[in-house]
């Protein structure tokens, strides 16, 4: 059966551009890191126990992760190594080679050069060019143990000549027609499984999909049983086809059900020279490799839009090998054609290249100038504004995107159609997983190094210290530790503030340290680290650390606190009250730690960037204050929770839960309500009373179970909405200063919504 | 809803999944229906395409789709313009004959 | 409506890669970090378009996860790929006759993960 032309089956799929490449290599990073202390811990185990089949299988298992998860980045030298090491770990859990300690000696020094490896990955993304020998000379000391026991590997079978189908040579005419010219046709037998599709094989689909598919037949393998008998789910079908494809990829079509195919050839010709196999020599194997990808990429018709990401591919790819780029600026897909099967020819086109160069006046040097920028980490310098711009119109995308979960709504309930709503939703989850992956690229631009904020402390440190004659030093780790660049900015006053604090009541003076024995130069530590969404800034001295009683003392003194509840409260509370407003402990009031500015200010721009400050102090010790951030402050999701018709929106990360309650549920203690839930005693606020309006009480309560610090508060509101992600836009002018929210954000249907800043109000 | 029965007529619509197969091989084979409209669907799993050769019901509409068309003419009998050989043809309709004796019986 | 894609791997990496790529492509993606979470997940009434399952993993294991999701009647026909190595011939093999549909090599391109996809999974319904 003719047919004209080919088809392709589906709709064209699209490149996956890297956007996600700098998460996607940072989870690598650390999953790696992981992998490889679990590796090494079981090695260590091993090596006591060669006998711990779970610490062989533990092992193993994070050697393949690391080799797959590694494979997804350019690092040749690092898959090769850790290739060859999971091969004889192979042979070590089938019990064919055994784990002495100098194979855990090898093992374990190459999985050090993989943890450097990893490290020089994160900070530059490239390894250095002595990796491929390092890897080479472990992988072939694992070789050597595997081939001690194993015998040299087998060599693949040779290919077998190929068949010819009678049934081809007999309808040679009709296939031909269909194939349109004389060029060779391959042919193919292919009778299915009679369980194939309990595998999940289709092979109509197979048969459909074929590449190159100019004719087909098909038709039972056997007589069709008597109607009764008949068994839809026992295929019993013989499919003949030919193709124009190369045999090649034929055979890879079909590599899943080798022994339901026969593959022949209609016309045997001479095989062509261009074939996959010299291009290996030429190129590296994972440049081939990634050459060859391009090559099936551009050989589909659909791809013609994706012709400057090949492109671009292509061009990191020549960089990469120091070759030139085999084509102009804007190549249409023809170009890029030519260029890939220049890549992909036999011999060496970079010396082709070179001559090029040579033939040219001059000496090489001017010639390498124009090329440099081509290899050279592309950097570009934007100004803030075009960034901020950026910023604010994925937020207003954000929030255009908003308002289509309402216009489903609509469309279902005002105009009736549920189709139009489904459709709606699947559009709308889209242009959200969009809308996403664009807001973290544009906060990718936005993340700045925290080194760019502490080198400015060195200086600081040393100024202060020289002024109080005092000697300190201070250890900065995890400078590269990045964070948003608002978040980083912002954080410039405090970090100040804390380490004055430090300086002038932390450390004591040298005499004191030394009648205290502790080193006359004292040390503090500014310290950065990313927890999850989290930066971590910690700030500690060796110094004197924070006296409770001063601190108790301090607080009834300044009326901040009464006595009695001052004695309730444990050392480790105490201290905290340092972050109350008014606070502070120095007897006389230092020129340095700035003004009636204390630690409460430091907790309150904190908090206002969405973070929190905790204070750990020993006294005679030393203190650490922590200073918690979200490394972006770009989107907040919110619940929506509906009071007197006014939408109002609560932080989503202190949402535990909505209970709808019977208000005989509710337990009235003198004025305070609670409810009980799953044993646990929750106090309750109503929302309508602290915002001073009527009270309301419906046959049910809606209460939101929020989590504020380590307490439970039910918080009782008219009603749930939906959940949403918005910008947040805090109040400014006289409205900066309105307590008990935290700004607005505007919803998708035009409402302004109020969020309230509930850590403040309750 | 990719097939449905239509009085003695399995509809089949969109893209027969091998799940389907099972119900359209239990109406063919009790005689539910005996023919098939494939107006619209747009792709057949093999399952299904066995059970419309082995039990032959008359097809009433051929699919839109021309390149699904081909294959079922591939494995089917033409419904109007008769092939030119004639082997394949009186093959093809001979299970035909059997399905409508085994209904009877 | 988009195709949903079970994955099942310990390897958050491999898991966030598959998805970017799936995700971007129209596919509706799921995930499990071994077999026994996928399988709880196939018997709380997921029905996946296609599964993709790693074969070394903690707890349960590929090999066994495609043996038991083959037994439930929901998975009979899903087509199941496995992902491996080059050097998992054997395991390959073992994975088919248990009822795997294919299986997809390490490290993986999108064009081919995507090929591959297209080749097992039926065009749109």
């Amino acid at each position: 059966m003719p047919l004209k032309p080919p088809q392709s089956p589906s709709p064209p799929p699209t490149l996956q551009v890297g956007a996600e490449q700098a998460a996607l290599a940072a989870s690598f990073v650390e999953e790696s890191r992981a992998l490889l202390e679990e590796a090494g811990d079981a090695l260590l185990a091993l090596e006591r126990d060669p006998g711990d089949q779970g610490a062989i299988n533990a092992l193993f298992r994070a050697v393949h992760s690391i080799k797959g998860a590694a494979g997804l980045f350019d690092l040749p030298a690092l898959v090769h190594l850790v290739h060859a090491g999971e091969d004889l770990l192979g042979a070590m859990r089938e019990g064919r080679v055994r784990m002495d300690g100098a194979a855990a000696d090898e093992l374990l020094e190459g999985l050090d050069h993989v943890g450097q490896w990893i490290g020089l990955f994160q900070q530059g993304g490239a390894l250095p060019p002595t990796a491929m020998e390092i890897a080479r000379r472990f992988a072939g000391a694992y070789r050597l143990r595997l081939e001690q026991t194993d015998g040299p590997a087998q060599p693949a079978a040779a290919a077998g000549g190929r068949i010819r189908h009678d049934w081809a040579e007999a309808q040679v005419a009709a296939i031909r027609d269909a194939g349109g010219q004389d060029g060779p046709l391959v042919t193919v037998e292919y009778c299915p499984d009679a369980t194939c599709f309990f595998s999940g094989e289709d092979p109509l689909h197979v048969a459909r999909t074929l590449p190159g598919l100019v004719w087909f037949a098909i038709a039972p393998r056997e007589d069709w049983p008597a109607a009764p008998l008949f068994d839809p789910y026992v295929c019993n079908l013989r499919i003949r086809l030919a193709s124009c494809a190369p045999v090649e990829a034929v055979e890879e079509h079909f590599r899943y059900m080798p022994d339901a195919v026969t593959i022949g050839l209609l016309d045997e010709v001479a095989p062509s020279p261009a074939a996959a196999g010299p291009a290996a020599a030429a190129l590296p194997p994972l440049a081939a490799e990634l050459v060859e990808a391009q090559r099936r990429a551009l050989a589909e018709p659909a791809r013609a839009g994706q012709v400057d990401d090949i492109a671009a591919t292509l061009r990191n790819l020549c960089a990469a090998l120091g070759r030139p780029v085999p084509f102009g600026d804007a190549p249409d897909a023809e170009a890029l054609a030519v260029a890939v099967a220049a890549l992909l020819a036999p011999g060496p086109p970079a010396d082709d290249a070179a001559a090029v160069v040579a033939d040219t006046p001059g000496d090489a040097a001017p010639i390498a100038g124009p090329s440099r920028p081509d290899t050279a980490e592309r950097t570009l310098r934007v100004e803030q504004g075009r960034i901020d711009m950026l910023m604010n119109l994925v937020g207003e995308l954000v929030v255009a995107k908003n308002a289509l979960p309402f216009l489903a709504r609509d469309a279902e309930n005002r105009f009736g159609s549920r189709e139009l709503a489904r459709e709606i939703k699947d559009k709308y989850a889209v242009i959200d997983r969009i809308t996403r992956q664009m807001q973290g690229a544009v906060m990718g631009i936005r993340m700045m190094p925290v080194s760019d904020l502490f080198k400015r402390f060195p200086r600081l440190v040393r100024d202060i210290a020289r002024k109080q004659d005092k000697r300190v030093q201070l250890v900065v780790e995890g400078e590269t530790t990045e964070a948003d660049k608002n978040v980083i900015e912002a954080l410039a006053e405090p970090l100040t503030h804390i380490l004055r604090n430090s300086l002038d009541h932390g450390i004591e003076s040298g005499a004191a340290r030394r009648a205290a024995g502790k080193p006359e130069v004292a040390t503090v530590r500014l310290v950065a680290s990313q927890e999850g969404d989290s930066v971590v800034i910690a700030v500690s001295d060796d110094g004197r650390g924070v006296d409770p009683s001063r601190v108790r003392a301090k607080a009834i003194e300044r009326g901040l606190i009464d006595a009695e509840r001052a004695a309730q409260l444990t050392d480790e509370q105490a201290v905290q009250l340092v972050f109350l407003p008014g606070f502070s402990t120095a007897e006389t009031i230092s020129d340095l730690s700035g003004r009636g500015v204390g630690m409460d200010a430091v907790r309150s721009v904190v908090e206002r960037l969405g973070g929190e400050v905790t204070l750990r102090s020993q006294h005679g010790e030393g203190t650490t204050v922590r200073l918690r951030l979200p490394l972006s402050m770009a989107v907040t999701r919110v619940l929506t929770i509906d009071l007197a018709g006014q939408a109002y929106g609560v932080p989503m990360d202190l949402v535990v839960e909505t209970v709808r309650a019977d208000p005989a549920a509710i337990r009235r203690l003198k004025a305070a309500e609670a409810i009980v839930l799953r044993d646990t005693v929750i106090p309750l606020v109503r929302l309508r009373a602290m915002l001073g309006m009527e009270p309301h009480h419906p046959p049910l309560e809606s209460v939101l179970i929020l989590r504020l610090g380590d307490a439970m508060v039910g918080l009782v509101v008219d009603d749930f909405g939906t959940s949403m992600d918005i910008i947040l836009k805090p109040f400014s002018g006289i409205l900066a200063n309105m307590s008990g929210f935290s700004g607005t954000a505007v919803l998708g249907d035009g409402r302004v919504l109020l969020v309230l800043n509930l850590k403040e109000m309750l | 809803m990719p097939m449905r029965l239509d009085r003695a007529c399995a509809v089949l619509e969109g893209h027969c999944t091998v799940e389907e197969a099972h119900d359209l091989a239990e109406w063919l084979v009790t005689g539910r229906a005996r023919e098939a409209n494939l107006a619209a669907c747009a792709g057949l799993h093999a399952a299904v395409l066995q059970c419309l050769m082995a039990l032959a019901p008359q097809i009433v509409a051929r699919p839109a789709d021309p390149a699904l068309g081909l294959w079922l003419d591939a494995a089917l009998p033409a419904p109007v313009p008769l092939p030119p050989e004639a082997p394949p043809q009186k093959a093809a309709r001979a299970p035909r004959r059997r399905r409508k004796a085994a209904a009877a019986t | 409506m988009s195709k949903t894609i079970l994955i099942v791997d310990d390897s958050p990496t491999m898991i966030m890669s598959l998805r970017a790529t799936l995700e971007m492509n129209g596919f509706t993606v799921e995930s499990a970090s071994d077999g026994s979470q996928a399988l709880a997940i196939l018997q709380g009434g997921l029905r996946p378009h296609l599964i993709i399952t790693d074969i070394n993993m903690p707890n349960m294991g590929g090999l066994e996860f495609i043996r038991a999701a083959r037994a439930l009647p929901s998975c009979r026909f899903i087509p199941i790929l496995t992902l491996t190595t080059e050097s998992d011939q054997a395991k390959r093999d073992e994975s088919r006759s248990l009822g795997a549909t294919g299986w997809l090599v390490k490290p993986l391109s999108g064009p081919d993960l995507l090929g591959v996809i297209r080749q097992v999974l039926p065009a749109a319904a």
